[in-house]
């Protein structure tokens, strides 16, 4: 059995081409597929070069079906791949993160977003002041200063 | 009236009788003397006389009756008579007290009148001076004349010591228009006070509200320090001879830089002598105004700047020259010019300069200086008013710089070595467009996303980010989902903090944190008992999604209770009434397809192998009896298991069958209140006992004391059939169950007397984990969740 490429396009114009089975960790892409020509490129309008070639990183990563061929896929222990992971997204500035979760989410990569999420659950907001929240996630404060004063004294507890 | 009438002959009738009487008489004696038979003559007058007589007594009958009315009728008058003469008396009587009333009231009259006219008379000979002794006047008091004499002598007095303090003042009138000056200032600024005020030298204490920093922007972080609210000041104003010109001024304390002040106040009052009064305002009410203001804002930025420290940046504040220095890791100092107003004012700051913190400057070449100089001062608006906000944008900008200017011929190098290299990237074009200052505002279904992954805690506080945020993590499904989330990653997780175990000793409930039994010298243990229903012999059902589910000895109702968010419920129409002769096992789980938790009892009859099952509801809040399958019969549930174990939808009971030797479990399906039985594990064939079911870490555990020598813990792989040994702890036969297991493979154990942990590793046991924790028992992993036993 050959190996099958996916030609997958960025939205600013930077082609990948990728093996099928790491392509299909995305549970977008088959549907793609099936729509297009799939022997064209896959365009991603969503999602831009220097993201999509991350996400190709961890894809290849984790790929999990193991060729005979003795190809690129990898099967490493969960252990080593738990590490791994927490090294990849450490490297990462946050308009990365999050445009990698943007991407995982369209790209529908479960472990992938599940791992993004808990990423900047953790580490961007995990423990972090009201004020450190809404400047990490660019919010704007739409209470007004009696009800935020209101809902701090509601949830009291969670101040402590 | 009638029968008086009636009673009451007429006189006239009377009379006319009598006539009648007198003429039939004389009747009878013509006829007598005409026709004369003596005999005949006699009775005849005889009869004659007897019927006269009767006649006669008649008449007076009669008339003895009328005379008896005449009397009565005279008595009735004689009373009216009297009765009227009484009236008339009495009137009279009034008459004369009236007339005699008149006569004193008219004597009064004339008596007052004489008064009046005396006192006119005393009046006129007396000539008084003032209308105030018309005021005094009284009947009973007499003005004494020398009285007032000595009064008008006393005003006389007072008239003459005003008029000395008149005159004094008048000498003192040119220090007053001074001092004029000084109550003008005092009039215009709230809390100034002169303390002393003595020739060409006033000092006034000066006392500075400052404005609470809350209304006026909340992305400062606020925390650190408390607010300062008042200060006071004392001001030493030197003034030149005889005009307002200020000579020297000095603050106490001096905390605050006014040296520019004075200048300032000096071209003030240059301008104001030139110019034609723009300002009404006296120079030293002035001078005063501007040291106020420059207190508010220097206090405030100091309270800013201190406020705004975090790990990564302190500040410090120069008011002599309005500018913070920050201090940024790796020994960069940014130097932020404020401009006039901040922090009340939304007006920016600015970057300055930045410095290495030892004076040399050869880290930051120019060029990069003025990069993010330019960069960081063409930031919007919003972040350069915030402190802290704009040193970390200054902080980014910067790494991002240095990160540029060092490397940016090696990255497009490397990129297109690494584009050589990897065959399955071709880079076509590049055009990389990273926005380094504004990440992407996330929606609020990848926020929610986000927030799922939170604990507790930061979830609660984080209500207060924003109205989405608040919605969103009050509601029913998020706290769900958040529920299913942390129960699913149970088994995988590397955090220990979101999973507590609850236990119950001797009257108490009792709580702490897995994380804690593992890591702390000292566990930190929480006794529930007097938040629920007080001392009492609690026991657990069993746990699921966060919630606790538990009955009380002395009431037959069983109760929902969140640990974490302290709220329980009384689960109504709970009651479960049973005979004596029922031995009744509970469990409590949740079924995903209704969103209903329920509680499963299965009620044995005592020396019977038949077993009931009814289920509750918490939806529908009452008990049913299990319609779809029964339980299996012929088994029996196992004394050691008490309450049946959650996992993954499924209620389990390790239960015994007299008729094998195999152990199996019965397992009930939430959604379908399904039973059926399971094998155990085949541990060995014979010798082993006490079988306990647990949860661990979500996966479905079974303990078998093999031989009497060893435990083993077994775990059900995935939900079927299959069963794998997962340790063996040696020369064990108490413990009742593990609860969790680390990574380090660091056990916790339920004994039958407290909680202990084993390590697989090196076989050491450490017993108890707690001292508060001994004696406990029925020990309960639960997940600390927002789920509300009130809202389900």
């Amino acid at each position: 059995m050959s190996k099958k490429n996916i030609v997958l396009k960025s939205s600013n114009g930077i082609i990948f081409e990728v093996e099928e089975a790491v392509a299909l960790q995305s549970e977008t892409i088959p549907y793609m597929i099936e729509d297009d020509c799939a022997n064209d490129t896959i365009p991603l309008a969503n999602v831009t070069g220097d993201i999509l070639a991350l996400v190709i990183e961890y894809c290849k990563k984790h790929v999990v079906v193991a060729d005979g061929d003795g190809g690129g896929s990898s099967s490493s222990s969960q252990e080593d791949l738990k590490n791994w992971d927490a090294q990849f997204m450490n490297d990462l500035d946050q308009s990365k993160i999050f445009n990698l979760l943007l991407a995982a989410d369209f790209l529908n990569i479960k472990t992938l977003f599940d791992l993004t999420c808990q990423f900047v659950a953790d580490t961007m907001i995990k423990g972090k002041s009201v004020e450190e929240v809404r400047r990490t996630l660019n919010i704007e404060k739409d209470y007004t200063s009696e009800e935020e004063a209101k809902a701090r004294q509601e949830n009291e507890w969670a101040f402590k | 009236m009638e029968g008086t009438h009636k009673e009451s002959p007429d006189l006239e009738e009377i009379r006319s009788r009598v006539k009648e009487l007198e003429f039939s008489h004389r009747n009878r004696r013509d006829e007598s003397g005409e026709s004369c038979p003596s005999s005949d003559s006699e009775t005849l007058v005889h009869d004659f006389a007897l019927q006269l007589e009767t006649k006669v007594k008649e008449i007076v009958e009669d008339y003895y009756a009328y005379l008896e009315y005449l009397r009565k009728e005279l008595h009735s008058v004689e009373a009216e008579s009297a009765k009227v003469s009484e009236e008339i008396e009495r009137l009279s009587k009034s008459h004369a007290q009236d007339s005699s009333r008149l006569d004193s009231d008219l004597e009064g009259l004339l008596l007052s009148l004489d008064f009046l006219s005396s006192q006119e008379v005393e009046k006129s000979k007396e000539n008084p001076p003032s209308s105030s002794s018309m005021e005094i006047c009284d009947a009973s008091t007499w003005i004494d004349v020398n009285d007032e004499k000595f009064k008008m002598f006393e005003l006389e007095n007072q008239i003459e010591e005003k008029r000395t303090v008149l005159k004094s003042l008048e000498d003192l009138d040119s220090v007053c228009k001074r001092f004029d000056a000084a109550e003008q200032v005092e009039g215009a600024l709230t809390g100034l006070k002169v303390l002393e005020f003595d020739g060409n030298f006033i000092r006034l204490q000066l006392r500075t509200c400052i404005p609470k920093l809350d209304g006026f922007f909340g992305q400062h972080i606020l925390v650190h320090t408390t607010e300062p609210s008042e200060l006071i000041h004392e001001l030493l104003i030197h003034l030149k001879e005889k005009t307002t010109e200020i000579t020297k001024l000095e603050i106490l304390p001096n905390d605050v830089h006014i040296g520019d002040i004075i200048d300032a106040a000096d071209c003030f009052r240059q301008i104001r002598l030139h110019s034609a009064l723009l300002d009404t305002r006296s120079p030293l009410q002035w001078l005063v105004a501007k040291v106020q203001e420059r207190i508010i804002s220097t206090t405030l930025r100091k309270y800013v700047v201190e406020s705004s420290k975090t790990i990564r940046h302190t500040f410090e504040y120069y008011d002599k020259d309005e500018t913070i220095v920050a201090h940024i890791a790796g020994g960069i100092d940014a130097f932020l010019k404020v401009s006039a107003g901040w922090p009340l004012l939304s007006t920016p700051l600015k970057l300055a300069s930045l410095k290495n913190s030892d004076n040399q400057s050869n880290g930051i070449s120019l060029s990069l200086i003025c990069k993010v100089e330019e960069l960081a001062n063409s930031l919007d608006l919003q972040t350069r008013q915030n402190l802290s906000g704009f040193m970390d944008a200054i902080e980014k900008i910067l790494v991002q710089q240095t990160r540029e200017e060092l490397h940016s011929n090696e990255i497009s190098q490397k990129l297109l070595v690494e584009a050589k290299k990897q065959p399955l990237l071709r880079v076509m074009e590049e055009t990389i467009t990273e926005c380094f200052f504004s990440p992407p505002n996330l929606p609020l279904d990848m926020m929610e996303e986000i927030l799922l992954r939170l604990p507790v805690k930061s979830l609660t506080r984080f209500k207060c980010v924003c109205i989405s945020w608040r919605s969103l993590i009050s509601e029913n499904l998020f706290t769900l989902k958040h529920a299913l989330i942390l129960e699913a990653s149970k088994a995988t997780t590397l955090k220990k903090s979101p999973y507590g175990v609850i236990t119950t000793s001797r009257y108490h409930l009792k709580s702490c944190c897995v994380h804690s039994l593992y890591n702390d010298s000292t566990v930190n243990v929480f006794e529930h008992d007097g938040e629920l229903l007080g001392r009492d012999y609690y026991q657990v059902v069993g746990t699921c999604n966060g919630l606790i589910c538990f009955h009380v000895d002395y009431n037959k109702s069983f109760y929902l209770w969140n640990p974490t968010i302290k709220i329980q419920q009384r689960l109504a129409g709970s009651d479960l009434e049973t005979s004596d002769e029922v031995v009744v096992t509970c469990g409590f789980g949740y079924d995903e397809s209704e969103d209903d938790y329920k509680i499963v009892a299965l009620l044995q009859q005592r020396h019977q192998l038949k077993t009931e099952a009814m289920i509750y509801s918490t939806r529908q809040k009452l008990w049913r009896r299990s319609s779809n399958t029964c339980f299996p019969c012929g088994v029996v549930v196992a004394e050691k298991s008490r309450s049946g174990i959650y996992i993954n939808g499924t209620l389990n009971w390790a239960v015994t069958n007299p008729s094998s030797s195999v152990s199996s479990i019965v397992s009930c399906y939430m959604s379908r209140d399904v039973f059926r039985e399971l094998h155990g594990p085949v541990c060995c064939k014979r010798g082993c006992f006490t079988l306990t079911l647990g949860d661990l870490r979500g996966c479905l555990s079974m303990v078998c004391y093999c031989k009497g020598a060893n435990a083993d813990v077994w775990v059900m792989n995935e939900f079927g059939e299959s069963w794998s040994k997962l340790l063996t702890i040696p020369g064990l036969t108490e413990f009742v169950r593990p609860l969790w297991i680390s990574t380090g493979l660091v056990v916790l154990l339920e004994f039958r007397s407290g909680l202990a942990l084993y390590n697989c590793a090196n076989g050491t046991f450490q017993y108890p984990v707690s001292d508060s924790l001994s004696s406990c028992r029925d020990a309960k992993v639960y997940v600390k969740t927002l789920v509300s036993p009130s809202d389900l």
